[in-house]
């Protein structure tokens, strides 16, 4: 297994108290699955993401990586999961400050010494480079190589993100809404490149607020709402009253793409 | 705002602020003399040959200076920044660990030990580096380094954590280290007012060895004519770093998105610079510099430096803590508080008032020629020069000026720390001012909003984490520093400590400096909360 | 008003500055048989131009003594003590109350010394149209020492203060304005209400007309004290440190090449230098609680 979710909660510490953001999630995440995960905003999801990818811990329940319990993790070692990890954030949260080829080398930031880093900020080496222009290959993007990242459209950036990823060489990959800012022609084509990576024996865990993107894509949908989770089956067996149930009452969810950012999320979430 | 007007009432007491005298006719002609000495400046050959000489000896203190300055204040700032060991996403999942716990205390102390580098005076450090490596400039530049490095640190962990934190837990999720996302995400944001900051931190540099050694101690060395000359050679040196500072800005963003206020100019004729052949040129210059000031000489190594260094040490403890010595220290305190507050003040209405012109717009239309535009680039090199010249006239002249101006006393000098304090801080603001990301200005513009609303809604809540930050630690660098108020014969820490040093009184000049390490963190205290303040305020105002 | 004169205080504040100061001059061709003199003097001027202007002593003393002679002048006086006390200086040039603090918590030994240092004064000055004619006038007056390392700017105006029992205010409410000449103009100019300066400077400011004579008036001479000296750190090699002594004693007015070297010390002639003649500092330092 992969992960294994054994009533993971998360709680904010916040001025009126603890603002609880997941409740209680179990479920299990075998090697080489794809999996969707649904639900209205502030159902969680973000949060649920953030603690898959070892940037939070839980604050109860108990969250296993490998059969390893996350909590009991030394940072050395929770350093290793991360970089097993790739993630795709909603906004692609590149550096905006640096090229695009440099973006790139970031990826393999946690295979490497501090001063192969720093001697790649400097200059970086003839190997290096050639694997991230490969990325940006795949990406299509090889002749942006010495844009800034802030020169980009969003469309450009979440491919430099998916490059990023593929110069990290991850096990899993978590997407969180890596379509959400994008119109439906270039969400395709990142879905294509996302799932040509989840098909070389990755796992991929994807987040969506689009439901039918969801279900046509992946094959197992996790629903969440009220930061607990409200059904976990295949995709093929979800029925448009558990879809309506889900939403109920969620002001459009599916129609509200605006994100705000991760920052005010921690709060709202 | 009760109490802060009571603080300024009380400080402006202490400060001895009179305004009858500067209306005086009489000081005004005392003044006019003064100023009327000045010309002609001092240009014969064998002059100018000691000028160029002292210029050039000058830069390579500055230089080597600074350089050790960073190697001290990189890692401590890198340390000290909070985000990255003490608050936020990045430490979230690791605080309760014990290496967590460790690493938060490591950065608490980090932040400590920067204050504690710039609560020593230069005095005592330049004292202890002579002891150690004997004189010449080598103990001068260690002591440039060490006082420098702590206000260098304090500022690069400010402009540390005031990055954008969303693409670090990026970083941070692909694996890498606290200090792999220092070097691939914090530094690219931060380092074009880093790089601001950095050479502005050499202009210091410049200031102390230039003023210091050509105006001379004894001060019969000088003609006032000969003073001219200098202030001119200074003005020469400051000029030149603040272009360096711009065309560095410049360079590293060539290629930034629209906006930018450069972007129209470079973007297509500078080509992206290759790193490692600016790093080995900087190198190189650095050691060049070094190794003509004789930082590398074999003498420079002597084991027995630390003996004496330590001797020294030793002759400062224990600090004098008796209740009679405390005593006359509440004088020199009052005294420094008031002046350093009023200073302040005055520098930064100075400073707001110059900057905020001085600051290159982000306007995309500003291609359209016209009056207007002629005006406004009239008043930016104007308030520039203004503010330059601010900072090249050395604060010993301003306060001989305002000797004359308001006659002997703590006004005095509390005038001269304000006009150089404004000169400071209107540099930095305009810098920290045209650093701010053009694109929500321009999404206000876009809504028809004044330049003074822009200002207001759009520059200051990006900029103001930074603007109270120098504010701040310039009104710090007043409390330590007003030695000028001796002069003017108006008290204070300064001049106290001096005289103690000079009559080795080391006990207690120790106590001075643990006075000044307390109220350099109470200026800490009190920034933060001030920051806490206005964040809490605009967070509010957003909710509504 | 000559240059930024006189307000040391901030300039020498920081040696971050011995730096640019201190110029060191030295010959590398002479033939010094490996030894080496380092010479220091506390700065009376500015210290570039100190050391610029000292070619001709650092070159009789090459050629007197045998060994390579390095001047460093820093910005401040402490430098040069801690300088001397490290091991870092071999022969300095101290002011009367530097020797004495030097001499007491480094051992300096004393070599020779001007013969004029031997009968240094102070001088009390006012205005002219000033209703003070005596130091017992001084009570509730402001007034203005130099440099507060200066024997003849502070330690011993402040003695003779003292000896005169005059209002322990005026000491406790004086400013230090950081050099004689500063101290001068800061009465001229009405800045303070009387002050105490070298003679030997005011001498030479009104002499070269760089003060207004008229605008100054005298109401107090110090008696005689010592002041500057030659002083050698404890350890220095005896031979050399003779050498010193025999080359500095050996300077003659009469002799044509000596005649700079002595212009720029303002000598006529050197004498040896005995510690006891510092006892008269030393009790006066001591009993102003100065000397720790």
């Amino acid at each position: 297994m992969i992960y294994q979710l054994d009533a993971v909660g998360k709680a904010y510490p916040s001025r009126r108290g603890a603002v609880t953001s997941l409740a209680a999630v179990s479920f299990e995440v075998a090697a080489g699955e794809r999996v969707a995960v649904i639900g209205p905003s502030g159902a969680g999801k973000t949060t649920l993401f953030r603690l898959l990818n070892g940037t939070l811990r839980p604050s109860s329940g108990r969250l296993r990586w490998h059969g390893r319990d996350v909590a009991s993790l030394s940072p050395r070692e929770a350093r290793a999961m991360r970089r097993r990890i790739g993630t795709i954030h909603q906004q692609a949260l590149l550096v905006p400050s640096l090229t695009v080829l440099d973006n790139t080398l970031c990826g393999a930031l946690g295979a490497w010494s501090l001063a192969r880093a720093l001697r790649t900020a400097i200059s970086p080496a003839r190997g290096d480079v050639d694997r991230a222009m490969a990325a940006l290959d795949r990406v299509g993007l090889a002749d942006k190589r010495d844009a800034r990242a802030d020169e980009l459209s969003g469309g450009q950036q979440q491919r430099v993100a998916i490059a990023r990823l593929v110069m990290q060489d991850p096990e899993v990959i978590l997407a969180d809404e890596p379509f959400a800012s994008l119109d439906p022609a270039l969400a395709d084509a990142i879905a294509e490149l996302l799932l040509g990576l989840a098909g070389a024996g990755r796992t991929l865990v994807c987040t969506l607020h689009d439901v039918e993107r969801a279900l046509a894509l992946f094959p197992r949908v996790v629903a969440l709402r009220a930061g607990r989770v409200a059904f976990d089956v295949p995709s093929r067996a979800v029925s448009r009253e558990a879809l309506d149930e889900l939403y109920r009452g969620a002001p459009a969810a599916a129609a509200s793409p605006l994100q705000a950012a991760p920052r005010e999320q921690i709060v709202t979430c | 705002m009760g109490l802060a007007a009571v603080v300024v009432v009380a400080s402006g007491a202490v400060a001895g602020v009179r305004l009858a005298p500067l209306f005086d006719p009489a000081n005004h002609a005392a003044v006019r003399g003064f100023a009327r000495g000045l010309w002609p400046p001092d240009v014969s050959l064998e002059f100018l040959r000691v000028v160029a000489a002292a210029t050039l000896r000058t830069a390579a203190i500055a230089i080597a200076g600074t350089a050790l300055s960073l190697i001290v204040a990189l890692p401590l700032a890198f340390l000290a920044t909070a985000t990255l060991f003490r608050r936020g996403p990045l430490v979230e999942g690791e605080r309760r660990a014990p290496s967590g716990m460790v690493l938060a205390a490591a950065s608490v102390a980090a932040r400590a030990a920067l204050g504690f580098l710039r609560a020593v005076p230069d005095l005592v450090w330049a004292l202890l580096f002579v002891a150690g490596f004997g004189l010449g400039a080598v103990p001068g530049v260690l002591a440039l380094a060490v006082s420098y490095g702590g206000m260098l640190g304090r500022i690069l962990a400010d402009l540390f954590e005031t990055v954008d934190p969303r693409p670090l837990e990026a970083l941070r999720s692909t694996g890498a280290t606290r200090a792999q996302i220092l070097v691939f995400g914090i530094w690219p944001q931060a380092r074009t007012s880093a790089i601001a900051y950095v050479l502005y931190s050499f202009e210091c540099c410049v200031r102390s060895a230039m003023v210091l050694g050509l105006v001379g101690a004894g001060g019969l060395g000088y003609e006032i004519s000969q003073i001219a000359t200098l202030i001119a050679a200074l003005l020469a040196m400051v000029w030149l770093t603040d272009a360096t500072s711009l065309a560095l800005r410049r360079l590293l963003r060539a290629n930034a998105p629209p906006g930018w206020y450069v972007q129209r100019r470079l973007r297509t004729d500078v080509p992206a610079a290759p790193r490692g052949a600016i790093a080995a040129g900087l190198a190189a210059i650095v050691i060049a510099a070094g190794a003509a000031i004789g930082l590398f000489d074999r003498g420079v190594l002597d084991p027995a430096a630390l003996g004496h260094m330590a001797r020294l040490v030793r002759d400062l403890f224990p600090p004098d803590l008796a209740p009679d010595h405390l005593r006359t220290l509440i004088e020199p305190v009052a005294q420094t508080l008031g002046t350093s507050v009023i200073g302040t003040l005055l520098g930064v209405a100075i400073g707001a008032a110059l900057g905020v012109p001085a600051a290159a717009p982000h306007d995309e239309d500003d291609r359209a020629r016209g009056a207007a535009h002629l005006v406004r680039h009239a008043v930016r090199r104007l308030s520039r020069a203004t503010l330059s010249l601010l900072r090249a006239i050395p604060d010993v002249l301003w306060v001989l000026i305002f000797l004359l101006a308001v006659g002997l006393g703590p006004f005095a000098g509390t005038l001269a720390l304000g006009v150089h304090t404004g000169g400071v801080l209107g540099k930095l603001y305009a810098d920290t001012l045209e650093e701010v990301s053009p694109l929500p200005l321009r999404g206000l513009r876009a809504t028809g909003a004044t330049p003074l609303q822009i200002l207001v809604w759009g520059a200051w809540p990006e900029a103001r984490r930074m603007l109270v930050s120098y504010t701040l630690l310039r009104w710090e660098m007043n409390l330590r520093t007003s030695t000028v108020l001796g002069i003017a014969g108006g008290g204070g820490l300064g001049i106290a400590l001096y005289n103690d040093v000079q009559l080795r009184f080391y006990p207690q000049a120790a106590t001075m400096i643990l006075v000044v390490y307390g109220l350099v963190t109470a200026t800490g205290w009190l920034g933060d909360a001030v920051l806490r303040r206005l964040e809490s305020a605009s967070l509010a105002t957003a909710r509504r | 008003m000559r240059s930024a004169a006189g307000l040391s205080i901030t300039l020498a504040s920081c040696i971050a500055i011995a730096a640019a100061g201190a110029a060191a001059c030295s010959r590398p061709g002479s033939d010094g048989g490996g030894k080496v003199l380092r010479l220091s003097m506390i700065p009376t001027t500015d210290p570039g131009k100190m050391v610029r202007d000292s070619e001709p002593l650092v070159a009789y003393l090459e050629k007197a003594t045998g060994a390579r002679v390095e001047l460093t002048v820093p910005l401040n006086y402490a430098a040069v003590v801690e300088a001397f006390g490290a091991d870092k200086v071999d022969v300095a040039y101290f002011g009367g109350f530097t020797y004495v603090q030097a001499h007491k918590r480094f051992a300096a030994q004393p070599l020779v010394q001007r013969e004029r240092d031997q009968a240094f004064h102070s001088l009390f000055i006012t205005q002219p149209d000033s209703p003070i004619s005596a130091l017992a006038d001084l009570a509730g007056k402001r007034f203005a020492f130099g440099d507060v390392n200066s024997t003849s700017g502070h330690l011993m105006p402040e003695y003779y203060l003292r000896q005169a029992h005059v209002d322990p205010g005026v000491i406790a409410g004086a400013i230090y304005t950081g050099g004689h000449d500063a101290t001068a103009l800061a009465v001229a100019n009405k800045k303070a209400d009387a002050g105490a300066l070298d003679e030997a400077v005011f001498d030479r400011l009104t002499k070269d007309g760089k003060l207004d004579a008229a605008r100054l008036k005298v109401f107090y001479k110090t008696p005689a004290f010592f002041d500057y000296v030659w002083a050698a750190r404890k350890g220095l090699d005896p031979a050399l440190a003779d050498a010193f002594r025999k080359a500095m004693l050996a300077l003659d007015a009469g002799d044509p090449a000596h005649k700079p070297v002595l212009a720029l010390l303002q000598a006529t002639r050197y004498v040896a230098a005995d510690d006891a003649s510092y006892d008269k500092l030393r009790e006066a330092a001591t009993s102003a609680g100065l000397l720790k």
